[in-house]
This record gives C-alpha cells, structure tokens and sequence, in this order.
C-alpha cells in the first residue's frame, strides 16, 4: 500500500467533484481507523465501519445477496453518503458530499470509478 | 445277414393333385449358382437386417424421450421447489396479483385498510416498472411489523428491521422523516429502502430492467408522492 498515492487518490476524488466533497475517509473494515482522507471525521468513520457490518449481517439474514461495491444513503439537506466497498483488499471508502453541489450521475458515474481507480493503483503499488 | 449297404430301389414320387385356389406347394429352390437367386436372397437378407435396426432404432428413441420427459418434470419440480435466490424469482408474476393475494388473505379485517392503503402506494409506484421489481414489502418502523410483502419471493425483513433501527440509533437520525438506502447488490440487483417516519419500502430491483438513473428520479419520487397522497387520504 502507497499512502502517499492514497492520498493522492483522495485529492483526485476532491477534485472531481469540484467542491461538493465535505468530508472522506478510507478505513480498513473491521477497525474503523482511517488511514487516509480529507476533512477527516474519526466518528464518522467507526460509525459507518459498523453501519456496513450490520448491513452485510442483514442482507445476509434475509437472504438478499450481498452488497457488491457500494451503497449510498440520502441524509438531510441534499447531503448523500456513498460507501464503496473494498472487499479483497478489506478497506472502505466513504464520502459524505452535497448533492446541490453536484448530481448523482456526475459522482456515481465519473468521480466514484476514477478514485477507485486511483485506490487500487495505490493499494497495489 | 442283411446287407446294409444294399440299396433299394427308388420308388417314383407322386405328385399330389393341385386343387383349385389351393397354393402350390413350395418349389424346391434353385440351386445356389443361380446368380439372380443369389442377389435377391442377400437383398432379402439385408432388408431384414435394416428393418431390425430400425425397430431397434425406435425402442431406443423411445427410452431416450421418456427419460428426456422424465427429466424435465423432475428438472421443474426441483426448480419450483429451489430455496431463496432471486434468479428463481418468478419475474413473469404479476405484482399486482401478488398485491391481491397478500391482501385478502390476511385475517385480520381491521388492518385491512392500511395493507389496501400501503399496498395501493406501491401499487400506483411501481405500474410502469413493474418488469424491474424483484420484491416489495412494506413494514412498520416502530415495530418492525411487515404489512405486506409481494408473494414472488420471501425474504426475512424483520432482520432488516432490525438493521434500520440500529442505523437510526447509531446515526442519531430518530429524527429523520424521510430518507433512502440505496446499496448495489451483486446478482446484479439494487436493494432500495426508502424510510418514512412511520413506514418504510423495501424493493429488490433488477439492474437488467431499472438503471439507477430510473430509480432515484423516476421510483423514488414517485413512491414519496404516492405515499403522503396516501397518507393524507
């Protein structure tokens, strides 16, 4: 893992969504301890580590099938949070980002597949 | 002593009559230098033999389509019997008849109205996409009580009950009124939860039938709008 490109990674992020990224954080699953991010939020993080456990223990109880890459949840005042899963590699990356700021399309089609891009050609370095 | 090499005389062979209608007795073949002769017996021969084959032929065609059938029911039995997977769900049902069913058949007539209501939102959501949407239920957020879910398929939503109220703890959102989970599914689904103050949606969809695109600007408002026409009815 090359945090320097991590963090480089997290910057490609930013940049893409040119002023919509308020906060970001790649953490490995299981700790919830960041190890890269921007306008870092600790709570945030530990907080979302456990909202992914539960959701994978749910899904699994109900017998949806399991999440693939990501999942995204609509908060108060335009606000979204996009979690993408990094299941090998045992690391997430979530985002929180203001949806007035930027649309759906923008980030779930351009921003999000450049910085897991950028994320894999870090982990991998 | 008697000569037993002695040879008797031949006695002549009478030729019986031949009576009127009554076959001719079997001529004695020619002998087998006869070339035609020759020809014709091993053509005789070899018919027998293809017709043989062919009898047989057909037995093993035979056998061979029983089992064929045979497989294919026992194929569809299992099929209709397969435990949960959505690839199993049985897409070409219609929603709307799985609305009808899981409304009259619940007993209990005083909760009738909310299942007709929820049901009914779901109902006017989902008509236009109907081909997208894998399962539907609808479930009470104080209690975790399912009010409805589509007969396509069974899932377990109590578990996911219990998952939204641990969200809503853990982000502090009691608050909240209204909010959506959206999470990419492998097996090529969206699992879209769209929470209420009071209720909330649970929709398996088909990435095949629905983009995103589809689900947040068509689904999505339109479930909100039916559901608060809903309610305030």
């Amino acid at each position: 893992m090359n945090v320097k490109k991590l963090k480089e990674a997290v910057n490609v992020l930013n940049e893409s969504l040119d002023g919509a990224l308020i906060s970001s954080d790649i953490w490995s699953s299981g700790t919830g301890t960041a190890i890269a991010g921007y306008n870092q939020n600790p709570q945030a993080t530990a907080l979302f580590d456990k909202v992914t456990d539960y959701m994978h223990k749910a899904l699994k109880g109900a017998g949806f099938p399991g999440i693939k890459d990501f999942y995204l949840l609509e908060m108060e005042n335009d606000m979204m949070v996009v979690v993408l899963q990094f299941k090998e590699q045992g690391y997430q990356w979530g985002m929180l980002v203001d949806g007035k700021k930027v649309n759906l399309g923008m980030l779930l089609n351009i921003s999000v597949p450049a910085a897991r891009k950028a994320f894999l050609e870090a982990y991998n370095d | 002593m008697w000569n037993f090499f002695k040879k008797e005389p031949k006695k002549p062979i009478k030729k019986k009559p031949v009576k009127k209608g009554q076959k001719k007795p079997a001529t004695k073949k020619k002998p087998a230098s006869d070339p035609l002769d020759i020809l014709d017996r091993t053509l005789d021969k070899k018919l027998n033999e293809i017709q043989e084959h062919k009898i047989q032929f057909d037995n093993k065609k035979q056998i061979v389509q029983k089992n064929d059938k045979e497989q294919l029911n026992s194929e569809k039995k299992t099929h209709i019997n397969k435990p949960a997977d959505i690839n199993f769900i049985q897409k070409t049902q219609k929603i709307s008849e799985d609305i009808h069913i899981s409304v009259t058949s619940k007993p209990n007539k005083t909760l009738q109205d909310n299942y007709t209501h929820f049901v009914q939102v779901l109902s006017n959501t989902i008509k236009d996409i109907e081909k997208g949407i894998l399962f539907a239920g609808v479930t009470d957020i104080r209690n975790h009580q399912v009010l409805f879910q589509t007969y396509t398929h069974r899932y377990d939503l109590s578990i996911i009950g219990n998952f939204i109220n641990q969200y809503l703890d853990l982000t502090e959102k009691q608050g909240v009124k209204e909010t959506f989970l959206l999470i990419n599914l492998t097996e090529n689904a969206f699992l879209y939860l769209q929470i209420f103050e009071q209720h909330y949606y649970t929709l398996l969809l088909d990435k095949n039938e629905l983009s995103l695109g589809h689900v947040l600007n068509i689904l999505k408002p339109e479930l909100i709008k039916n559901y608060h026409k809903t309610l305030n009815n």
